[in-house]
């Protein structure tokens, strides 16, 4: 290799370390305070002297620095969070400056939206055409929904001319449309909230979500309740007074309204996995380690039946454990996995060679056969049927119970009032008319996921704005709704709050535990002859050599030997003794989609094999020696582009030393599949 | 029992209800329920019970949350939801899967006559 050649891909290697080492160091306080003063620095600046052009340039870098700094902003608020369920009950600094911290955060998204109508940078631009047809398929204009013949206040069951009434007053016009709402427009996420309070509109996005994800609009019959519920405390301007713990663990009743409530946050949240299945290192891997999560991974995707199947380059894999058998067959009894014992610690495994790609199954022939493994898990389970995992949900359990009591106690008092009964058994089948409607469209299909997930929740928001807060209450039920069962509702989700930082480190602890596996691995070599490998492998998620954001180490050591060694070819019984360290991490990609939560990966590798062969034969080396920086980029629609550098001493067939750079193109047919699901109808 | 959609049924008084929770086999028992106004301690088994003791035209509210934790795409929760009034139509097939949003469902179980 000439030096030029060298000396460029030392460049490479270095720009591809400083672009992970470099944000790393620019993120977090350095960054937030830096982007804190350039936004000082623009809103500072004199309107007067700008022309409208450049007004709305600085406006747009407005917007661009606040879209930058909220997520850094979250970010100081979680660490907050942490260190406040960690403090002593009475020790409330943690609290205070991340109370501080939400309120800057409020500020900023305030001024960020307030910006984003005079740029045009409200939630219709977000996807291309929505804005023209968003109330495509089924109108949202109020009054005018599938089934809604009638006007906003006409919902089937009215309430008499009763003195004791109480009107619930909007806080607009019922008879506005989509295009007239408020100046300032709140977003829940990237959907308008039509001007109602964001635990309305959460709730309305989520659910429109839900539509979304299972094409089904019965879904709004499971929600129904809650939704007219929210609303009507929304439209109502209820205040409830609640106990708030002040500085210095004083209690005090504070008064807050509607929007002040948080919208509800799901704990059962999933994580994102992440699997190595396939051929060992050596085989069609460019990477020169092994995972050791086989079990957990075993288990995760025997959905289909109790054998996995993957695909990796030109390796067809088939995988499974003897636990997978056990539980398909023990579904009735209380978790089978934590009964499985021993069981769920052993896998099993065989690849084959691609021949035939139009016929997958078609390969899995003793002829393709290329290896297959035995592995046992002797350290670490990260399995979600874990006794463990369930014992973190458990202890969670009593604080999601409440909440789901407080809103079972509203939906119970609307189903027992015939006025918010009728109200809301039309509201359902209002919603599912116009929303099956919409749904079912032509159009609506071939729309990306979050446009259709903002168009169901226009389409609910505006009828909920329209024909529910519009509607009258009694007396009564607004006394009740003030003083029982909205601040039961906030009261639970305050519990919910309190719990979710300590229950969300558990989870990312026990998804970081050491995990270690030994393995046995009979390879199928057709030249140089089978032989048997065993080997050592080793998980730990820790930070490592600091500040590069590296986040994993990856230990493998093993031995091989022949099974009928080949004098002809220097062979003798012992094969190799091999050992391999890697320091992993990753980062978020710019390049995926919505839907795809992969991420920029990448290893320094370090590996050394002992081939014992080699040393009674000329001109090859015994001791091979490496180094390999690998770095893997998610494009789109699960193609990637692997990329790696490795310098090494020698190779198996060759003495000479010298720089290797492998890079190409990849498909993930798993995830291009998951990908395809997900935007699915289906 | 009868099905109006996968969230709301129909049932006789007294009708004795089960509701059985089964995780995919790559999936905890992650779940906590409530019906009407008591939390449910969650059955070793997975199976919910309960006697339907509401007037005609009220409504029992058996609300669960999931949790999809580590769980692979594919992943799901799949109750079995029966009765064992008379004429019943059960038992019903609801499914959860992962990656729906909403991970409240509240089954809706409507008194009639």
């Amino acid at each position: 290799m000439n030096g030029r050649l060298r000396l460029l891909i030392a460049i490479v290697l270095i720009f591809s370390l400083a672009s992970f080492a470099l944000p790393q160091s620019s993120s977090g306080p350095a960054k937030l305070a830096e982007l804190g003063k350039k936004i000082e620095q623009l809103k500072s600046m004199p309107e007067s002297n700008m022309t409208p052009a450049n007004l709305a340039i600085r406006n747009r870098t407005l917007a661009r620095l606040y879209a930058s700094i909220l997520p850094l902003l979250d970010q100081q608020i979680d660490i907050l969070a942490t260190i406040e369920s960690a403090a002593d009950v009475n020790d409330k600094e943690a609290s205070h400056a991340r109370q501080n911290l939400v309120d800057e955060r409020a500020g900023i998204q305030k001024d960020l939206d307030n910006l984003k109508p005079a740029l045009g940078l409200d939630r219709s631009t977000h996807s291309e055409g929505a804005g023209a047809d968003v109330n495509a398929g089924a109108s949202a204009q109020p009054g005018s929904l599938p089934g809604d013949s009638v006007g906003p206040n006409n919902a089937t069951a009215q309430p008499s001319n009763n003195p004791n009434n109480a009107t619930a007053q909007p806080s607009d016009n019922p008879a506005v449309t989509s295009t007239a709402v408020p100046a300032v427009a709140p977003v829940a996420g990237d959907c308008d909230t039509k001007g109602l309070s964001p635990i309305v509109a959460e709730e309305v996005k989520t659910l429109a979500g839900s539509i979304v994800f299972n094409n089904d609009e019965t879904q709004i019959t499971s929600d129904r309740f809650v939704l007219v519920f929210y609303t009507l405390a929304h439209a109502l301007k209820l205040q409830i007074t609640v106990p708030v713990t002040e500085s210095g663990g004083v209690i005090t009743m504070k008064t807050l309204s509607v929007p002040d409530l948080e919208p509800y946050k799901y704990l059962g949240e999933t994580l994102r996995v992440d699997k190595q299945l396939g051929a060992t290192a050596s085989a069609a891997s460019v990477s020169k380690i092994d995972k050791p999560g086989f079990a957990w991974l075993l288990g995760l995707a025997l959905e289909n039946g109790a054998v996995e199947k993957s695909v990796r380059d030109s390796v067809l894999t088939f995988s499974t454990s003897p636990a997978a058998l056990f539980m398909l067959n023990h579904q009735g009894n209380d978790n089978p996995y934590q009964t499985a014992g021993w069981l769920n610690r052993v896998g099993v495994s065989a690849s084959f060679n691609i021949a035939n790609q139009d016929q997958l199954l078609g390969n899995a022939t003793r002829s393709q056969l290329r290896e297959y493994s035995v592995k046992f898990r002797f350290a670490g389970d990260r399995n979600p049927r874990s006794k463990e995992l369930e014992k973190i949900w458990d202890d969670v359990v009593p604080a999601i119970q409440r909440h789901l009591v407080a809103l079972n106690k509203a939906s119970r008092f609307m189903n027992t009032d015939p006025v918010l009964n009728a109200l809301v058994l039309k509201t359902d089948k209002d919603l599912q008319a116009a929303v099956k409607a919409q749904i079912n469209a032509a159009t609506f299909s071939a729309k990306a996921n979050d446009q259709k997930v903002c168009e169901v929740s226009d389409t609910i928001l505006t009828y909920l704005k329209a024909n529910v807060a519009t509607q009258t209450v009694s007396s009564a039920a607004r006394t009740e709704f003030e003083r029982v069962l909205l601040p039961d509702v906030f009261a639970a989700q305050q519990g919910l709050k309190a719990v979710r930082a300590g229950f969300m480190e558990k989870i990312d602890l026990f998804f970081k535990k050491p995990i270690g596996t030994f393995t046995y691995t009979s390879h199928r070599e057709p030249v140089m002859g089978n032989f048997s490998e065993f080997k050592v492998l080793y998980e730990r998620e820790t930070p490592v050599i600091r500040p590069l954001p590296f986040s994993t180490i990856n230990a493998n050591a093993g031995f091989s030997f022949y099974h009928q060694p080949n004098a002809a070819l220097k062979q003798e019984r012992w094969r190799a003794f091999n050992a391999a360290l890697s320091f992993e991490g990753n980062a978020a990609s710019p390049f995926t989609e919505t839907l795809d939560l992969s991420r920029i990966t990448y290893s320094f590798v370090g590996h050394y094999d002992r081939v014992f062969e080699n040393s009674r034969i000329a001109g090859r080396k015994a001791d091979l020696a490496s180094l390999q920086f690998l770095m893997g980029v998610p494009l789109f629609k699960g193609m990637g582009v692997p990329f790696s550098v490795t310098y090494s001493n020698a190779t198996e067939t060759d003495r000479r030393k010298g720089w290797r750079v492998n890079f190409g193109l990849k498909m993930d047919t798993d995830k291009l599949f998951e990908l395809v699901r997900a935007a699915s109808p289906h | 029992m009868d099905r109006v959609n996968q969230f709301l049924y129909h049932v006789k008084p007294n009708e004795h209800v089960t509701i059985q929770v089964t995780p995919s086999v790559n999936l905890g028992n992650l779940y906590a329920a409530a019906l009407d106004a008591a939390p449910l301690p969650k059955p070793a088994n997975g199976r919910y019970e309960f006697d339907v003791n509401f007037p005609v035209g009220q409504i029992h509210f058996f609300a669960i949350e999931f949790g999809f934790q580590g769980a692979p795409a594919g992943a799901q929760y799949s109750l079995q939801i029966n009765g064992n009034g008379q004429g019943n139509s059960g038992p019903f097939t609801a499914i959860v899967v992962n990656g729906d949003p909403m991970l409240r469902k509240t089954y809706q179980f409507e008194v009639s006559a």
